[in-house]
This record gives structure tokens, sequence and C-alpha cells, in this order.
């Protein structure tokens, strides 16, 4: 393709579930994914995305414009993927780790990997498996067995004895 | 079988289980050690998801309650299983404590950094923090902290550092943050470490004892440095003389110590100046350039009682001044939006030094200027004024 000087490229991003985006070539290739294809010369028609679906591929551009917006300031990019993440339940969050894995943007993929962590944090047990419904198919046995293997980690944390 | 409860924000679909092993390993990567290790309980797919995580945080202040030998024990397990398994360590942090008294912590410890350096010569981050506990703080650090070569953060409390700690110390070539607090150190000593550590970015010295001395010309790299010593605002100790010009420094931050600018000296990148109660050689700045210089913080620096200081900082974004008399300074500065805010605590009764304070608020009238002063004794309240003057 040969780039035209002067006017920004634009890219066409097609989701698994067949809806198109537009997106500047400049902030697309923040996804190693797509910027392979960029330059493999595969970007002129319509770059498939056959693991995304239409909702998350949206998402995904609101965050590619933002941070590729901002001028080379980590804090200044930090704040924005915090404030781009904070409203987001985990659903959309499993959808959006998947995506930037498959899309590989490590910046997203680590925000987001950070911000899942975040929720498990300083939780109990018990809490952790309702939040994410996470089915304990261990015996009560086995339990206490793998507690007491690693009791350090559950010195000073409150028991939950409702799982 | 049972159910996991629902309630109005968890989840019925079990969907991080389901997530590829690394992407779970990404998102534990977040996690403390305890926390991580926990997560075998959650269920029979979770049991064994943390044993081959790449990052390993062991931490004896934050979370062994129980006794020291036990987290010794785990600690020395689990870099055994990782060293059985040839799995990767990408990041290891350990916070420890080593006492004369509790010999196992630093005898273990010198036979981990080996391991580690043996097995893991891709390790991206090796942040090591040792302390004493004892009050003297006169415990060595054993001497194969001071041979692992793959350290990049290293943190020293309150232990002493001599000839014989760093007998056979070897090159740095990773380390980019060495914080010494509360440690007995001479300036030969800490002079010889710096000349090890060429990488060095990051410089914290805090209320470190016997140390009169810090030159750091020759750390090219160095951005920021931070000094405290209070102990010479009370004690009798000498003050320490700090000698920089990295013109890679973007952060200074010296408290109580003598600074010694070279005359004439370009800070390119330096954006953040606090200076709290340094004594000499202030003089010396008028004659330096800080072209990307943003923020000047000054409190109870003495040093520029008498002389008039001049300073060269186009780019000034916000100018504090804290002290009992008024200075003479003024500013090159071609910023337009500044703001400097003064907090004078003075003595003496408003003739004497309403003049200073004219000309004071006219050097800084290209600014936006915030005034408080308090006035101390007389019992006359009316000393107390606060709101803005605007230099005229």
């Amino acid at each position: 393709m040969a780039a035209e000087t002067g006017t920004p490229t634009t890219l066409t991003l097609k989701s698994n579930d067949d809806e198109l985006f537009s997106v500047a070539e400049s902030a697309a290739i923040l996804s190693v994914t797509i910027r392979n294809m960029v330059e493999d010369g595969c970007a002129g028609g319509v770059i498939p995305l056959d693991n995304v679906d239409g909702k998350t591929l949206a998402s995904v551009i609101t965050y590619m414009n933002g941070i590729s917006a901002i001028p080379a300031d980590e804090e200044k990019k930090k704040s924005y993927r915090d404030k781009f993440l904070s409203d987001k339940d985990f659903e959309t969050l499993a959808d959006m780790v998947l995506a930037a894995n498959y899309l590989n943007m490590s910046c997203l993929m680590d925000a987001v990997s950070a911000k899942i962590a975040q929720v498990m944090e300083k939780k109990s047990v018990g809490w952790v498996r309702r939040k994410f419904g996470i089915e304990n198919d261990y015996t009560p046995e086995e339990e206490a067995a793998v507690k007491e293997e690693h009791k350090w980690t559950f010195e000073g944390v409150e028991t939950d004895d409702d799982n | 079988m049972k159910r996991a409860r629902v309630e109005d924000d968890s989840n019925s679909v079990d969907r991080i289980s389901e997530l590829p092993q690394g992407i779970l390993q990404q998102i534990l990567y977040h996690l403390s050690q305890d926390e991580v290790v926990r997560t075998s309980v959650l269920s029979k797919s979770w049991r064994y998801n943390w044993c081959t995580r790449p990052n390993l945080n062991f931490s004896d202040r934050s979370f062994f309650k129980g006794s020291k030998q036990y987290f010794l024990s785990v600690v020395h397990e689990t870099l055994q299983r990782y060293r059985d398994q040839r799995l990767c360590i990408e990041e290891f942090h350990l916070s420890i404590s080593l006492d004369d008294s509790d010999p196992a912590s630093a005898s273990l410890l010198e036979k981990w950094i080996p391991t580690l350096a043996t097995t893991n010569k891709g390790m991206k981050k090796f942040c090591l923090s040792i302390r004493s506990e004892q009050g003297s703080g006169s415990t060595h650090p054993p001497s194969v902290v001071f041979k692992a070569e793959l350290l990049q953060d290293l943190r020293v409390e309150n232990l002493t550092l001599d000839r014989k700690a760093i007998d056979r110390i070897i090159l740095f070539n990773h380390l980019k943050r060495l914080h010494l607090l509360d440690v007995c150190i001479e300036a030969e000593i800490f002079q010889k470490i710096i000349s090890r550590c060429p990488m060095i970015e990051d410089l914290l010295v805090e209320e470190c004892r016997g140390l009169r001395k810090i030159e750091v010309n020759d750390l090219h790299c160095l951005k920021d440095l931070y000094f405290t010593n209070y102990e010479v605002v009370e004690g009798d100790e000498e003050c320490c003389s700090i000698e920089i010009y990295p013109p890679s420094l973007e952060t200074i931050d010296v408290s109580y110590g003598n600074l010694r600018l070279n005359k004439g000296a370009v800070f390119c990148n330096l954006k953040h100046l606090y200076l709290r109660g340094v004594e000499l050689l202030l003089d010396r700045m008028s004659s330096c350039k800080f072209p990307s210089l943003e923020y000047l913080v000054i409190g109870y620096c003495n040093g520029l009682r008498g002389i008039k200081l001049f300073v060269d900082a186009p780019n000034m974004v916000g100018f504090s001044y804290n002290g009992e008399f008024i200075p003479s300074i003024s500013f090159a500065s071609t910023s337009i939006e500044w703001k400097s805010r003064i907090y004078l605590h003075l003595r003496d009764a408003p003739s004497l030094w309403s003049v200073k304070l004219r000309k004071l608020l006219k050097s800084l009238s290209q600014s936006q200027i915030f005034l408080w002063i308090n006035q101390d004794d007389d019992g006359d309240g009316d000393g107390d004024g606060d709101g803005d003057g605007d230099g005229d």
C-alpha cells in the first residue's frame, strides 16, 4: 500500500459478528497483531478479527483512540487507563483481557490483568468464589488439606465457613 | 452438587477459571505472594495455577506474623521448587531482617542469592530489602549482597556498611535504585559503592550516620536524588556535603545537607528542586541554568541570608518559599502562568521588613503570588495577614 503523505491512513476492522469499525492506523497499530498485518500488506481491505465481538472491539477502539491521543507521558497514560477501566464489570474485563491477548496489546493486557487482580485482593476465598462464580469442587477434607499445606497464607485472614 | 451462590454483582458463569493459562498467569502476577498462594483453595482447577507464576515476592514484615523460621522455610522451599522444576523467575522481591542474633537469615541469603543467579540469568527484576531490627544498627550485611550482580533495587536499613562489608563488591551493572536508610557509613565506603553502580537512577540517602560527603558527579543515569539528615538539626553532627552535577537529574530533594553546585552548571533535565535547611553555597545557584525547572521549593535555608539569589529557570510552574526572613530572589522566567507561594514567619516589626517584602513581591510580579505572613510575638494580631499580593 503506498501510504499517502499528509492524510492519516484509516483501517477498517471487522469483528466476529460482522460489525465494521474505522480507526486511524496510528491508533490501531497499538495492537501488534494489527501492526503485523499492516506491515505484511494485508490491511488493504477489511481486517477480520475473528476472536473479538463488536461490543468488545468498540471498547478496545475507544481505548486505542484515547491512549494514542496522549503524548509520551506515562503518568497521564496510566490515569487514562485507570479511568477507562474504572466502570467496567468483570464480564467486560474478561472479554477485554481475551481481546487484548489476541490483539497483542501489552499495555491494555497489563492494565486489565491488574484490574481483575485488584478485585481479588484482600478478599476471602469464599468471596472470590462467589464473585467469579467459581464452584468449589473440593471435599471439605481436601480443602482442609490444601489450607494446611499453605497455612501461612491464612494467618490473620478471616475464615469463611460458607463455601 | 453445590452451586456457587449468586449475589447481585456476582457471576453465575465461571469465566475466570476458563481463561487460558497465559492470561491467568498475567492476572496472578499482580497479586501478593500470600494472596496468590491462597488461590489454590478456590477449586481443583486453581490448585496449581499459582505455582508457576514468574514472580516471587516475600516480605517477613507484611504477612508472616508467625515465626521467622517458618518464613525462611517457605522462601527456601519455594526457591528450591522453582529450581528443581526449572521454572523461570523473572522477578524476585525479598524483604528480610538480618540480625547478628539470628544468623540463619544471613546464611540462607548466602545460599539463595547464588542459586538465583545461576538458575535465572534472564531475571528482569531483583529487588532486595535488608534491615536490622536491633537498635544499634551495628549488624553488617552478609557479603553475598554485594556480589548479587542481578540486583536492580537495593534497600539497606539500620545496618553498618564498612570496608569489611563491601570487601569484594562487584560491578552492579543493573542496579537502578539504591536506598540507604539509617545506615552507618563513611564517605569513602559510600563513594566506593557508588563507583560500582554506574546505572543508578534513584538514589535515596536518609538519616545515614557518619556520612560527611556525597559526590555523585559520575552517575550519568541519575534521575532522582533524595537526601535527608534531620539528625544535624538536633545533634551536633556535621552537615553532609553533597556535590551534584549529573545533567540527567530530574529531581533533587535535599533536607539538611550542604549542597555544592558547580559554578555555571546547566541542569538540563531538572524539573523539581526541593531544598530544606540547606546551609551553604546557595549563591552558586545564581550562576547555574535550569532550563527545565518547573518547581522550586525553598524552606528554612539560612544560606539565603544576605545573598541575592537569581534563578535562571524559564519554565517555572511553581515556586514556594518558607522561612523566617525575607529573601532576595529573582527569576528569569518566560513562563506565562506560574505561581509563587510565600510563607513568612517574622518576628520583627513590619517597618523593618516592609521594604524587603515590596522588593520580593516586585521581583515575583510575573507570577501569581500567594502570600502568608505570620508574625510571632508582640501580641499584635494585625501582623497576621494572608491573601493575594499582586506585587505591583
